[in-house]
Parts: C-alpha cells; sequence; structure tokens
C-alpha cells in the first residue's frame, strides 16, 4: 500500500482492532459502570473519595486490563493462526506498532477519559500529574508490547499464555518501578553530568524518552518479523543512549566511594557504561538469537555462497553486538588509565569482567542453543543467580577474596581474577563448541545462501 | 531432478533450496521452476517438507541456502515485493470472529494494499467467488467449517496475487465443500489467470484440478512433471504417441494358452496373468500409447481366437504413481563433516 492511501485509508490495523474492540454494548456500558461507582464515591465521600476511586480506575483500565492486552496483541495473533497473513500484508512496521499499542486499548482509553474527566472535575490531581500519569500508562503498555513479542521469538513453538504473564508482570513491574523513582525524585533536584535538573521534570523527560525507546524497539522487532532487512542500529543506538543516560548518574551512583579508592575524573563515567551495556549484553542473551541455523546463516555472511560480508555486522545477535561494544569501551577506557595509571588494578578489573561477561554469554548460549521453547531463559537466569548470588555467598567462608574468581570486584589481581576468568572463558566456550557440533549432527552439508 | 519442461518463461523458479531446523534438515537442495498459470500439487508423506517449502515460496521464512525467484524477485533480497504477489493461505489459518464476513474482506483488502476506491469492488467480487456473496452480514465466529474456509479463501485471494499457496485447503470439508472448492481452484487459473500450488493428501481432487504434480519425500523433490490427460499414460509422461502401454485383457471364459498367443508376438514386451482364474491378463504392448497399435492387436487376437471381452488401457491416477514412488528406497542422506 503506498503511503498516501494508507493515510487516507487510516491504519487498517487500528480500524480492525477497533472493530474487534469496540461495540455499541461496551460503549454504553463503560460509562455507566464508572459513572455509577463516581456517584457513589461522591455520595460517600465527595471529591476527594471520586479522585480516588478514579486513579482506581485508570490503574485497573490502563495497567492492569491494557498491559495484559498489548502484551497479547501478538501472542494472540499467532494462536489464532492470523500472524502469518499480516506478516504477509502491506503494513509497515510503524504502521503495525501504533495500530496494535493503540487499537488493542481503545476501549481502555475510551473509560480511561471518564476517569480523567472524573479527576479533573474533583479537582484535586493537578494537570501534571494527571499527564504523568497517563504516561506511565502508555509507557507500561507498550513496554508490555515490546517484552511480549520478544518472548514469542523466543518460546515461538511453546505455550503463550506464560509469555503473556509475564509480559504483563514486566511491564507493571517497569510501571511501580518508574513510580518510585518519581517518590524518590520529585522532592530534590538531580544531578546528571552535572546538570542540576528539577526531579518531577527529569522523571517526566525520562518516561518520555523511556517511551521512545520502547516504541522504537517494538518498531525494530517489527520490521524483523515483517521480513524488513536486518539493521543493528536501534539497538546500537540504545545501547549507547543507556550507556550515557546511566553514566550521568555518576555523582549520585557514588562510584569514587564505591571502589573505595579515587579514579580518574574521565574514568568514571566509562566504568559506569561498561557495566550498563555489559547488563543489557546479559539480558540480550538471555532474550536473544539461541538457533545454530540462524548462527550459521550469520557467520556465513563473508563466504562465497552468501557474498554479503554487511550481514556480520546488520544481521549480528544482540548479544554479539554488546560484547563488542564492551570491548570498545575496554580499549577506550585502557587507554585513558594509561594517561594517570591510578588505580592500579583498573584495568584488570574492565579485562577480567569483559571475560566473565564473555562466559556468561557463552554458558548462556550454551544452555539455550536450539532448546526453543524447551527452555526459554530461564536456563540462563538460574545459572546467573546462582554464579552472582550462592557462588559468592559460599565462597565468603572459604577466602574473603576468592569471590573475585568467579565476578568483577573491587581490587583484583591478575592471577586472582584475570586468569581465572580467562580459563572459565574458554570452557564456557569450549561447551558451546560441543553443543554446536551436537547441533549440526544429522544435516547434510550446505553453503547457506 | 527434473524438472517439467514448459515453453513460457517460469514464474517461481527454486534452486537448491535447503532448510534447516535445528537437528532436522527439512528441505535438501530442492530445485524446479513453475509455469505461470499451472496448479501444482504438493504432495508427500507427513513431514516430507510440503509446508516448509510452502512458507519459504512465500517469504515467510527466510531459507538456509539456495535462491527462490517468483517473478523475477528474489525471495531472500525481497520478501516485501514477494509478499505483495502472493497469497498464501495455511493449513491451521484463522479468523476474526467477532467480524462479519463483509469487515474481514475490508481488512484484508486494505491490509494488502488495494487502492479504497476498489476495496467495495474487491470485497463483491471475492466473495462471489467463494459463494459467499449472501452471507456478508454475517460474523466468522457463526459459520460452518466449509464457509470458513471459503471466507480464508477469499481474504487469500482478495489483492488478486499472482501465486496463491494453498496448505491442506481441503482438510476438514465434506464432500460438497471440497467440490466447491476444486472448482474455484480451477477457476482461479482460468478465470484469472493466478498460478497455483496446493498441497493435500486427497489425491484424487488433486488430480481434478492440477496441471502438475510435485512429490516431495524426506525434504527432497522426487518428482515434479506435468500431469497426463489421457488414457495410457501415468501422470507425467508426455503424450506423444510414443512408448509402451499397460493393457488389461480380459476373457469372456477361462483360457489358459492366452498368455502363450500373447508372449508369442512380437510386440508385447511382458505379459502377467491375473489371478487364477486365466480370464484376466496384463500385458506391455511396445509402442501402445498409439491408439493404432493397439487396434492391431485386438484385431490379430480376435482373428487368433481369443475370446475378447474387454480391452483396455491400464489407468493408473495420481494415488498409484505417488503410491509407486514412495515405494522406491530411499537415498541415504549424507552426513555433516
Amino acid at each position: 500500500m503506498t503511503r498516501f492511501a494508507t493515510a487516507r485509508l487510516g491504519n487498517p490495523e487500528f480500524r480492525r482492532n477497533l472493530m474487534v474492540e469496540i461495540s455499541p454494548q461496551r460503549l454504553l456500558g463503560m460509562p455507566v459502570v464508572l459513572g455509577l461507582l463516581f456517584l457513589a464515591g461522591a455520595e460517600a465521600g465527595g471529591a476527594e473519595t471520586v479522585d480516588v476511586i478514579a486513579h482506581g480506575a485508570l490503574v485497573v483500565l490502563l495497567l492492569l486490563w491494557g498491559t495484559r492486552l498489548t502484551a497479547g496483541a501478538v501472542a494472540d495473533e499467532i494462536q489464532a493462526g492470523t500472524w502469518d497473513a499480516q506478516r504477509m500484508s502491506g503494513l509497515s512496521p510503524w504502521a503495525m506498532t501504533w495500530g496494535k499499542l493503540f487499537g488493542v486499548t481503545a476501549f481502555m482509553w475510551y473509560g480511561a477519559a471518564f476517569a480523567v474527566a472524573a479527576i479533573w472535575i474533583a479537582g484535586i490531581t493537578g494537570m501534571v500529574e494527571l499527564l504523568d500519569l497517563l504516561l506511565t500508562g502508555v509507557v507500561a503498555q507498550a513496554g508490555a508490547l515490546l517484552f511480549g513479542l520478544l518472548l514469542q521469538r523466543v518460546r515461538r513453538t511453546g505455550g503463550k499464555r506464560l509469555g503473556v504473564a509475564l509480559a504483563q508482570i514486566f511491564a507493571i513491574g517497569l510501571a511501580v518501578w518508574l513510580t518510585t523513582q518519581e517518590s524518590l525524585w520529585e522532592a530534590r533536584p538531580v544531578e546528571w553530568w552535572s546538570l542540576t535538573v528539577d526531579g518531577r521534570d527529569f522523571i517526566l523527560l525520562s518516561k518520555a524518552l523511556a517511551l521512545g525507546w520502547v516504541l522504537a524497539g517494538i518498531h525494530a522487532l517489527m520490521r524483523e518479523e515483517l521480513r524488513y532487512r536486518a539493521q543493528p542500529w536501534t539497538w546500537l543506538a540504545f545501547l549507547a543512549f543507556c550507556a550515557v543516560y546511566v553514566a550521568g548518574f555518576g555523582d549520585e551512583l557514588l562510584v569514587v566511594s564505591l571502589f573505595g579508592t579515587m579514579l580518574a575524573v574521565d574514568a568514571v563515567p566509562l566504568v559506569i557504561m561498561i557495566g550498563t551495556v555489559a547488563g543489557l549484553t546479559l539480558v540480550a542473551a538471555l532474550l536473544g538469537m539461541h538457533n545454530s541455523v540462524e548462527m550459521r546463516r550469520w557467520l556465513a555472511g563473508p563466504t562465497r555462497a552468501r557474498s554479503r560480508p554487511g550481514a556480520l555486522l546488520t544481521e549480528a545477535p544482540a548479544w554479539g553486538l554488546g560484547l563488542a561494544v564492551t570491548l570498545l569501551l575496554g580499549l577506550v577506557l585502557t587507554v585513558i588509565w594509561l594517561r594517570v595509571p591510578e588505580p592500579s588494578w583498573l584495568p584488570v578489573l574492565i579485562w577480567s569482567g569483559g571475560l566473565f561477561l564473555l562466559r556468561d554469554v557463552g554458558v548462556i548460549l550454551a544452555l539455550n542453543l536450539d532448546s526453543g521453547a524447551r527452555r526459554g531463559p530461564w536456563a540462563g537466569l538460574i545459572y546467573l543467580w546462582a554464579l552472582y548470588i550462592l557462588v559468592p555467598v559460599a565462597l565468603v567462608n572459604v577466602s574473603p577474596g576468592a569471590s573475585a574468581a568467579v565476578m568483577p570486584t573491587v581490587a583484583p589481581t591478575v592471577f586472582g581474577a584475570l586468569i581465572p576468568a580467562l580459563g572459565q572463558a574458554a570452557l564456557a566456550w569450549l561447551l558451546v563448541a560441543w553443543r554446536w557440533r551436537v547441533a549440526k549432527r544429522g544435516l547434510s552439508t550446505a553453503k547457506p545462501g | 531432478m527434473p524438472t517439467a519442461a514448459s515453453v513460457a518463461p517460469p514464474l517461481i523458479e527454486v534452486a537448491n533450496l535447503t532448510q534447516d531446523y535445528p537437528g532436522l534438515r527439512a528441505l535438501d537442495a530442492v530445485s524446479f521452476s513453475i509455469a505461470p498459470g499451472t496448479v501444482t500439487a504438493l504432495v508427500g508423506p507427513n513431514g516430507a517438507g510440503k509446508t516448509t517449502l510452502l512458507r519459504c515460496l512465500a517469504a515467510l521464512d527466510l531459507p538456509f541456502a539456495g535462491r527462490i525467484r517468483v517473478a523475477g524477485l528474489d525471495a531472500t533480497e525481497r520478501p516485501r515485493a514477494v509478499h505483495r504477489m502472493t497469497g498464501f493461505l495455511q493449513d491451521f489459518f484463522g479468523l476474526y470472529d467477532s467480524l462479519t464476513v463483509e469487515a474481514g474482506l475490508w481488512y484484508a483488502a486494505a491490509a494488502r494494499g488495494v487502492p479504497r476506491s476498489a476495496i467495495p469492488e474487491r470485497i463483491a467480487w471475492a466473495a462471489a467467488a467463494v459463494g459467499l456473496s449472501e452471507r456478508l452480514s454475517h460474523r466468522a465466529g457463526t459459520l460452518s467449517r466449509g464457509m470458513r474456509q471459503r471466507l480464508a479463501t477469499a481474504q487469500t485471494i482478495i489483492h488478486r496475487p499472482r501465486v496463491v499457496l494453498l496448505d491442506e485447503p481441503a482438510s476438514g470439508l465434506d464432500p460438497e465443500n471440497r467440490a466447491d472448492l476444486a472448482g474455484l481452484l480451477r477457476r482461479l487459473r482460468t478465470d484469472y489467470g493466478m498460478t497455483l500450488v496446493v498441497s493435500s493428501h486427497i489425491l484424487s481432487e488433486l488430480e481434478d484440478y492440477s496441471t502438475h504434480v510435485m512429490i516431495l519425500r524426506d525434504g527432497r523433490l522426487i518428482r515434479h512433471d506435468a500431469l497426463g490427460d489421457e488414457a495410457g499414460g501415468e501422470p507425467g509422461v508426455a503424450n506423444d504417441r510414443t512408448g509402451p502401454a499397460r493393457l488389461l485383457v480380459s476373457l469372456s471364459h477361462p483360457t489358459p494358452d492366452a498368455a502363450a498367443v500373447l508372449a508369442a508376438r512380437d510386440d508385447i514386451a511382458d505379459v502377467t496373468p491375473l489371478g487364477e482364474d486365466d480370464r484376466r491378463v496384463f500385458v506391455t504392448l511396445v509402442d501402445g500409447a498409439d491408439p493404432a497399435r493397439r487396434t492391431d492387436l485386438l484385431a490379430a487376437l480376435v482373428a487368433a481366437g481369443v475370446p475378447v471381452c474387454g480391452f483396455d488401457v491400464e489407468r493408473r491416477n495420481l494415488q498409484d504413481v505417488y503410491l509407486d514412488h514412495l515405494r522406491e528406497p530411499r537415498e541415504p542422506a549424507g552426513e555433516a563433516p
């Protein structure tokens, strides 16, 4: 469909959702139920009670019900056997994104409009607070759509209910976390990259940025689902944004005192950036490409059969790009450290940390390679929990510094951290190589094309 | 594997198509071409790779290796362009049950990029093509299995694709609906020039409307030919009036020496008595595809006093051919290095 035609028609996906979600009975029923609730509240406790009830209605409609609908927006299509037809449609990734996000929740927003009207009439909640609440609702709904889509990719053949439930839990958790941050920050100014910003303004802006990134993430996944050419730029830009955003809190996070020694000023943001990117890389490894066939096709990019060397970048799994960015940041930090080589253990920390990350990605890959719906991200999560929570606790009694051999810690040594990390990373990737051979067993030779 | 010879340039070209799933090779170096305006029956046992092949042709799944070209477009490089000219009805299709037939068709047309001004005409056309014109206001959820299949088919063709891929479209339909579906598929080919690839296990019906047959086994293409439409030829054998023919000679009463009379002739390559009552004999007549040779044989038998009461070319249907191929020994699969 041409863009012109799309614009004149409206978004078919949005209109279809309206046809499914909206009916005369529902249009009538929602205001009647809410009106009765507000009237009862006004009778019982006046404007304050109406305000509380309307807030509760918003939470139920936008957070509880709305996130369920967006979490299942794609899963329900897969379950119903309509998703492949949608993938072959002429709809653009963006049309599919907003058509689903605002289409499946249209009835919820219809009800939310009455709740907003009640809040406005009650006159207790300010407009900024109200806008903040609505923004939180959109972020949560978009987050549920994103996470639901991600989980469906990991568990394509598995049960859908669990994925939808997890996506909804994630979205509600995100909304709760954002609200918590709000209460923490609104009372005081925020120090960010040496700028002093009003706490409320900062959290509002952060929520708006979060919404932008969630939408960008959904768009990128929709692109892949609709078979547009793979591109890594959204993920790379997100890594860069997160690294810069989190590093801006260097002062607030008190990184200098956490390390127990003075770091060179230039090094502090980079240390935080590396930690941020490493964390996101682990998340990408848990939720990303574990299919040996896709990996073989990706690795064959530069071969004569495919003759597409650029595919090594454009089709790279997110965890691979994360590892590359971590390596790049580690190199930059090492160069900066060479100018002011204090503290002496900083390169050991960074490179042992990089090797631990490589080990973790290797183990997650070995655990999940071709496991499909059987394991999902659970085996990797259990592994990380055991390694970073259980093992250090167990090692405390053996030797106070022993945990440096399994995870990044302050003041590591070459023999206490770097060499053990190297050995573990090598072992993990030997395990991957073994799983790789098992995955290839029974397949005849064919060059990916 | 040889592919069907055709004068028209192929609409679909597949070269060395290989598709892997973890631990499984679903398609193994499959190559063929399909001419425009044909109906190809895609048959094979469960797990042969039929659905995988259809999904690759629809550019829904990226193949592991090989090339697919649809109307000259590389399905790997330009999958969205292939989507535009393709309609794919999967085995377990879905409908929006709360939408009316008309609304469902509207969505399919709008999502497929049919211009707004043309949508009402397309809805009317697609509904008429599948016999749903009287049910436009009915909700999909209230339709019978056969009617749902018709609606799904209408949604698949509403943008008038050049290529229509149907995965087990007759599954679960009663005989009347299957006959209607066969008629619709014939019309799509003859009236609208669409090229169809239809997978099914109901071989007798595929034979009714298919022009070609493609047999897959263990992910490999073991046969792809035009279907013969005259007696004497099995599907896939060109009807050029040359070549042998298998004949069934029936006798009015037991004639033990009939086999010997037939075997003595130079133009008989093979004689096989059927049963133990000496009343039926299978023979292979050299150049028997030529009706004149068959006339000669019949005349000679009558002249020799053989009590012929039946004389017919053995008719082998698509199912016979299919089963023959499946009984052939399997080739061992290659091993990974």
